[in-house]
């Protein structure tokens, strides 16, 4: 393959699109600060555009990071979990858990994931699983972690102590990309929400880090982690990276 | 909304949330509906959406007359029983059907071909909305244009209707021999394979880096048994859209779901099998167990057999 330098720009802006980026100073930093441009697609396609502050991470114990892959965003969490230096290891049987240090469940439609669980024993394997072992769960996978459902209510693994409220910011239309300060250092965290669910409650255990006006969005209780959004689908790898800072420390304590 | 004239909302217009929801639907299958039932069984099943439409491609192919979008009362309705994304197919060209559908709160817009073209010359400018459009492809160029004119996910046209996977097979093989072809070009030689696809200079570039589509590239027309949705996520498409191959019986009549309870289970079985092998396309033990599970499949209509002026992935450019 003939490939050189020029071919690492990511972002080649198309002539053929019409919107001018300097029209759009207002509220929303990320989707208006870009011209129209192929920065998600190339970021979709290569992962190469994640800058990880971890380089000394990748010198630390290896880790194996279970994905989830019934179906949905699986694939993108994958990416982002390699290019932090950890393994990643797709989930579509029980017996795929074994072996790995930590499991993401991501977006999708919990429905669809549901029906999987509801052979093999899954459900029971995947909720001894959750209870023990640190997962992080992104929009579908919050639903999936979570204590109570509404919205309509459906059946859960039980383990976060939460509410959470299915497709509670409206539908696709009302999809949007927020950025706001957290509890993680390092400036505003990048939220891409896609028909999101809303955390409505939180138990005493539950701590939060990043909000969305009053709602919890991004928060965690002990070994679980949880995103009503969609840090896989952004340019910014520190929610990622606490869920591997959790996965070590837990590995640690396990000897 | 669908306003041409002023910038929009690019907050919500954004290329990024767009295929991001398309990201949520990897995976999985997308099943043709026509009423509430059919769409409660295809969400009890494991669909990860919903297309709402009036006649299926197999009754349109049967039927004849100009196919249009949906009647809106049957959209909303559909809506209202899922909790899964809905879609609804625009005719091509036909930005005031898409407008409608985007303000129905319809999550993606199928451009769809299986519908009779409103314009024989332009498709629909996709970027003029904020709700992602999935269009059919049979080859690279056409996959390019379409994501040009701002298409956030690419199907293969395959032929609708006809319960054969023949041609989806044909345009999955050849969007990924044109697009590994690109890979191995030197610099100098992309301008030309642009000009060859027809299609933007800056998108060969992106493909020749990446060995794929910068949109996710699905799978579409005449899948209809769980082998064949195994068959073309083997092949690379990253999820599969099931039309006519769950709730047809004949040819031009469908399963009766809302009265005959045995035809009901018929379609369950279908539906749930389908999902199932497209998971785990990979475990032909599991597709094997799924395929078992699934009484009568979907008469069909080999493509070979059909004239030319029939077929429906010509239409669209």
């Amino acid at each position: 393959m003939l490939r050189n330098d020029k071919f690492q720009a990511q972002t080649g802006t198309l002539y053929w699109i019409k919107e001018s980026p300097s029209r759009h100073n207002t509220t929303n930093a990320e989707a208006h600060g870009e011209p129209v441009s192929f920065e998600g697609f190339a970021r979709r396609s290569t992962g190469e555009t994640l800058t990880a502050s971890t380089t000394e991470t990748t010198e630390q114990t290896p880790l194996t990071i279970g994905v989830l892959a019934l179906q949905g965003a699986y694939a993108a969490h994958a990416e982002t979990i390699r290019s932090l230096g950890a393994t990643p290891k797709l989930v579509r049987l029980p017996s795929d858990l074994e072996g790995i240090d930590g499991l993401i469940m991501p977006g999708g439609e919990s429905t669809t994931m549901l029906r999987f669980l509801e052979h093999r024993n899954f459900f029971e394997i995947l909720k001894d699983f959750v209870h023990t072992t640190p997962t992080f769960g992104t929009c579908a996978g919050v639903i999936l972690l979570a204590k109570d459902v509404t919205n309509p209510a459906q059946k859960s693994l039980g383990a976060l102590d939460i509410t959470v409220e299915r497709n509670s910011y409206g539908r696709q239309i009302d999809s949007t990309i927020l950025q706001a300060e957290s509890k993680i250092p390092g400036g505003p965290l990048e939220m891409v929400f896609i028909r999101a669910p809303r955390i409505t409650r939180t138990g005493a255990e539950v701590e939060t880090i990043a909000t969305r006006a009053e709602d919890p969005v991004l928060v965690r209780e002990g070994h679980l982690l949880a995103a009503t959004f969609h840090p896989e689908l952004g340019h910014d790898p520190r929610v990622h990276q606490l869920f591997l800072d959790m996965v070590r420390e837990d590995k640690k304590k396990r000897g | 909304m669908a306003d041409h004239t002023s910038n929009g909302n690019l907050a919500s217009s954004s290329l990024r949330l767009k295929t991001g929801l398309a990201e949520m639907l990897k995976g999985g299958v997308i099943m043709d509906v026509m009423n509430v039932e059919q769409a409660r069984i295809a969400e009890e099943a494991g669909a990860t959406s919903v297309m709402a439409l009036e006649r299926v491609p197999a009754m349109i192919r049967a039927e004849g007359g100009v196919a249009r979008m949906a009647n809106p009362k049957l959209i909303k309705e559909i809506i209202e029983a899922v909790s899964v994304p809905v879609m609804a197919k625009a005719r091509i060209g036909h930005f005031a059907e898409a407008q409608v559908l985007q303000e129905l709160g319809v999550d993606f817009i199928d451009e769809s071909e299986v519908l009779t073209p409103a314009d024989e010359v332009y498709h629909i400018d996709k970027h003029a909305f904020s709700t992602p459009f999935v269009c059919g492809a049979r080859n690279l160029g056409e996959a390019c244009r379409r994501i040009a004119e701002g298409a956030a996910m690419i199907r293969t046209k395959g032929e609708a209707g006809t319960g054969d996977v023949v041609h989806a097979v044909q345009h999955m093989r050849q969007i990924a021999r044109e697009m590994k072809a690109l890979t191995v070009l030197d610099e100098s030689e992309l301008y030309n394979a642009a000009k060859v696809h027809q299609a933007p200079y800056e998108l060969i570039r992106i493909i020749a880096k990446t060995g794929k589509l910068p949109v996710p590239n699905f799978s579409a027309g005449g899948i209809a048994t769980p082998a064949d949705a195994a068959l073309m996520m083997q092949l690379g498409a990253e999820a599969v859209f099931v039309g006519s191959g769950i709730f047809m019986k004949e040819r031009a009549t469908p399963l009766d779901v809302e009265n005959d309870p045995k035809e009901r289970a018929e379609a369950v079985s279908r539906a749930k099998a389908i999902v199932i092998a497209t998971t785990h396309y990979n475990d032909p033990k599991i597709v094997a167990e799924a395929s078992e599970q699934v009484t009568g499949t979907m008469k069909g209509l080999a493509a070979a057999a059909l004239e030319e002026s029939q077929l429906l992935q010509t239409r669209g450019w």
